[in-house]
């Protein structure tokens, strides 16, 4: 699964660290992740995205950084979503989700957590 | 937990998901090429040669080639005319031909540095940008009179004039900011800042309906020294209109494209219709065609990859949108390919090779991404090196700071590095074979270690190399153009006193002790900076670096920390172990300062032979 996210909030530390778990939790099945901060701003978001690993404890999902606010141009990353979930087995698409800013909530992050059951084997 | 700075060779899986035209004309961007607004003729300043050639784009045969002075490094028809300025740059000069008959027609001398050329649609007025002192110098192209001149901030270099003509948009070479100049004041009325990292802007272009710019740069990312984390290629574009959010966007040119990665990005333009850009890059040899999207997000879109010859640095598309020229520079060659098709249409040779075979195949190994010298294709020699310049940089190296220096003089102010750690350029053989380059390497068999016995002549292509980077010579001071003014003739001899020593390390006529000789008989000197920098493993011992050309070097010491010459005096020798500066009054500081930006105020190397000093060859 992957995240990409253009603002580092509370609610995606959050559905990160949740995933973060499911991920520790799944390793035996294969189960990886990653979190991409999509920035214009590369070298502020270095500092960020440490300070963010360290004081949410994420340990298993690695957390990187695109230069460039559209993300890599593979993913069609929407351009009014703050925060895009997506999640894979092999080279097929089992869920997708993308938030506009403000609109990551509990009971999204919940779905989404849940939603890792889609792409266990 | 891992952060890295790429995200690239994850699997790629899909997800989710004007205004009136107004006519273009030649001129309109800096570039080592331009072509005349009737389509007839295309321009292309040689920088080695020191030469202009022009080419007939009907016959797509050279018309003629006519010398221009050292290093041309823009060129611009005035308006629908055959006429041309060239901004000469290491001539200090303007030189205005007329194509058609390969006649000059005028000359306008400025202060220094001339880089960037546009002209406006009348034709009756060219702008050029000094990349030192980093001024706009308005030029009227009837009297070659200079009309005004506008101080636009540090090594200003990229130019371009907006299809309306009331605003030049100009760039900084180090700092990557670009500002915008309303031609009625002459005042800076809007600025679009990078990140601190982004370096080596050299260019801009505008679209022509949109209120976009493209400019094509770097990134230097100082702290981490690695083939695949120290050097990234961008396009940025710019939001020209008025606005508070997100008015730059990075466009990463080395995830552009699948896993593919280009080096060096140094033009972009623009087809005439706004549809398609192409970027060349010269450290990877290609050039990425784009449809331009009209979309305020993604901005770009990729198209077609195309090889290119040596070394690409300029790239123009014909007025009717049909061909896009290409000018790979150390092929000394201007290429046509079908903007549609993207066959190769035409091929021009436009000068011989000036520099001779060993010299060239130098500069080719120098300035390329590719194997045998680079492994991970992100960055080559100039990448921080550009034309034997610096990169404005202190990089974060194993060994501690080090800001990068010049390579002005080499020749004669051997052994190499602020450690002194290299008495031969053939000693970079381990860096290109070691992590920041990751190249295969350029010896067959046994390389030896730096300062042991010598790597020269184990190679004829690293010997090549080492010719190329030895070759930069030293312009003269700007500050130095009457003479020595009376400030730095009072600075002169406070240099040269007992009292404060300066002359005892920077001696000779390169101001530094530092001359080729046997590793055992190198000299290096503690001036009291060494233990400034807990990641210093080398010092607190440093080589003396040459005084010659410090006016344009900044910032200074081996570890970056003055960004001003009065701050070397002052702020970074606190106990006199830099020479004894303390007990100078400010004038006499202002004085010496005067002096060392006059540097050089002559030719050095006539002197060097007087004396008997060595230069080396390779």
């Amino acid at each position: 699964m992957n995240v990409f996210t253009r603002s580092l909030t509370d609610e995606l530390a959050s559905l990160v660290k949740q995933l973060d778990a499911k991920v520790a939790k799944n390793s035996s099945k294969d189960m990886k992740g990653f979190i991409v901060l999509l920035t214009d701003d590369p070298d502020e978001a270095d500092a960020q995205l440490k300070a963010f690993a360290k004081k949410h404890g994420i340990k298993k999902m690695p957390l990187t950084i695109f230069d460039g606010i559209a993300g890599p141009p593979g993913y069609n990353i929407a351009k009014d979503a703050e925060v895009t979930v997506n999640m894979w087995v092999g080279q097929k698409a089992k869920v997708n989700y993308a938030f506009a800013k403000g609109k990551l909530n509990k009971k999204s992050i919940a779905k989404i957590v849940a939603d890792t059951s889609e792409i266990l084997n | 937990m891992q952060i890295s700075p790429r995200i690239l060779g994850v699997a790629t899986i899909l997800v989710l998901a004007g205004a009136t035209a107004l006519p273009l004309w030649a001129g309109q961007s800096n570039s080592l090429m331009d072509i005349s607004r009737d389509g007839r003729l295309l321009a292309c300043a040689n920088r080695d040669s020191g030469t202009v050639t022009i080419v007939d784009l009907q016959s797509h045969q050279k018309q003629s080639e006519f010398s221009v002075g050292k290093k041309p490094e823009g060129i611009s028809f005035l308006g629908a005319s055959h006429q041309l300025a060239v901004a000469v740059y290491g001539a200090d000069r303007i030189d205005f031909w007329d194509a058609d008959t390969a006649k000059q027609i005028g000359a306008t001398e400025v202060f220094d540095e001339p880089y960037g050329v546009v002209s406006n649609s009348a034709g009756d007025r060219v702008f050029v940008t000094l990349d030192f002192p980093g001024r706009v110098v308005e030029i009227d192209t009837k009297t070659f009179k200079i009309v005004r001149q506008i101080d636009a901030g540090k090594f200003v270099r990229g130019i371009a004039i907006s299809p309306s003509g009331d605003r030049l948009y100009i760039t900084e070479f180090y700092s990557t900011v670009v500002k915008a100049i309303d031609l009625a004041t002459g005042q800076i009325v809007d600025q679009w800042k990078g990140v601190s990292t982004d370096n080596l802007l050299r260019h801009i272009v505008l679209h022509p309906t949109r209120p976009k710019a493209y400019i094509s740069h770097i990134r230097s990312r100082v702290t981490a020294v690695h083939g695949q984390g120290s050097i990234f290629p961008y396009v940025s574009v710019v939001d020209t209109a008025p606005g508070e959010e997100r008015r730059r966007k990075r466009i990463p040119m080395d995830g552009f494209f699948s896993i593919l990665v280009t080096a060096n990005p140094w033009e972009t333009a623009i087809s005439p219709d706004g549809k398609q850009a192409f970027v060349v890059f010269g450290g990877t040899n290609d050039m990425f065609a784009c449809s331009v999207i009209d979309d305020d997000y993604r901005e770009l879109g990729y198209s077609k990859y195309l090889r290119l010859g040596a070394n690409p640095r300029a790239v123009r598309v014909a007025p009717d949108g049909q061909t896009v020229y290409v000018y790979n520079a150390l092929d000394f060659a201007v290429v046509g390919y079908d903007t549609k098709s993207f066959k190769q249409v035409a091929s021009v040779t436009i000068s011989e090779n000036p520099l001779g075979d060993e010299i060239l195949a130098g500069k080719k190994l120098f300035y390329v991404a590719l194997q045998p010298m680079v492994g991970r294709r992100w960055i080559s020699c100039s990448s921080c090196h550009p034309d034997g310049q610096p990169d404005g940089r202190t990089w974060h190296n194993p060994e501690g700071l080090r800001n990068t220096q010049s390579l002005a003089g080499m020749a004669w102010t051997h052994p190499i590095h602020w450690s002194a750690d290299r008495d031969e350029v053939q000693d970079f053989e381990h860096t290109i074979r070691g992590q920041l380059m990751q190249g295969r390497g350029l010896i067959r068999g046994t390389v030896h270690p730096s300062l042991e016995k010598p790597n020269r002549g184990l190679s004829e292509s690293l010997d090549a190399v080492a010719a190329y980077s030895n070759s930069h010579t030293l312009p003269l001071s700007p500050f130095a153009k009457g003479g020595l003014s009376d400030s730095a003739k009072r600075g002169r001899k406070i240099f040269m006193s007992a009292k404060t020593a300066c002359a005892n390390c920077h001696s000779g006529p390169f101001y530094t002790d530092s001359t080729p000789r046997t590793a055992a008989e190198i000299v290096r000197h503690d001036v009291g900076t060494g233990n400034d920098d807990p990641s210093e493993k080398m010092g607190p011992a440093f080589d003396t670096p040459t005084l010659l050309g410090v006016y344009r070097t900044a910032p200074y010491l081996h570890h970056g920390g003055a960004t001003t010459l009065t701050e070397v005096l002052r702020k970074q020798n606190a106990d006199d172990k830099h020479g004894v500066t303390s007990h100078l009054e400010d004038a006499q500081v202002a004085d010496l300062v005067e002096f060392l930006k006059a540097l050089p105020f002559e030719d050095p190397v006539p002197q060097a032979k007087r004396l008997g000093l060595q230069q080396v060859a390779r």
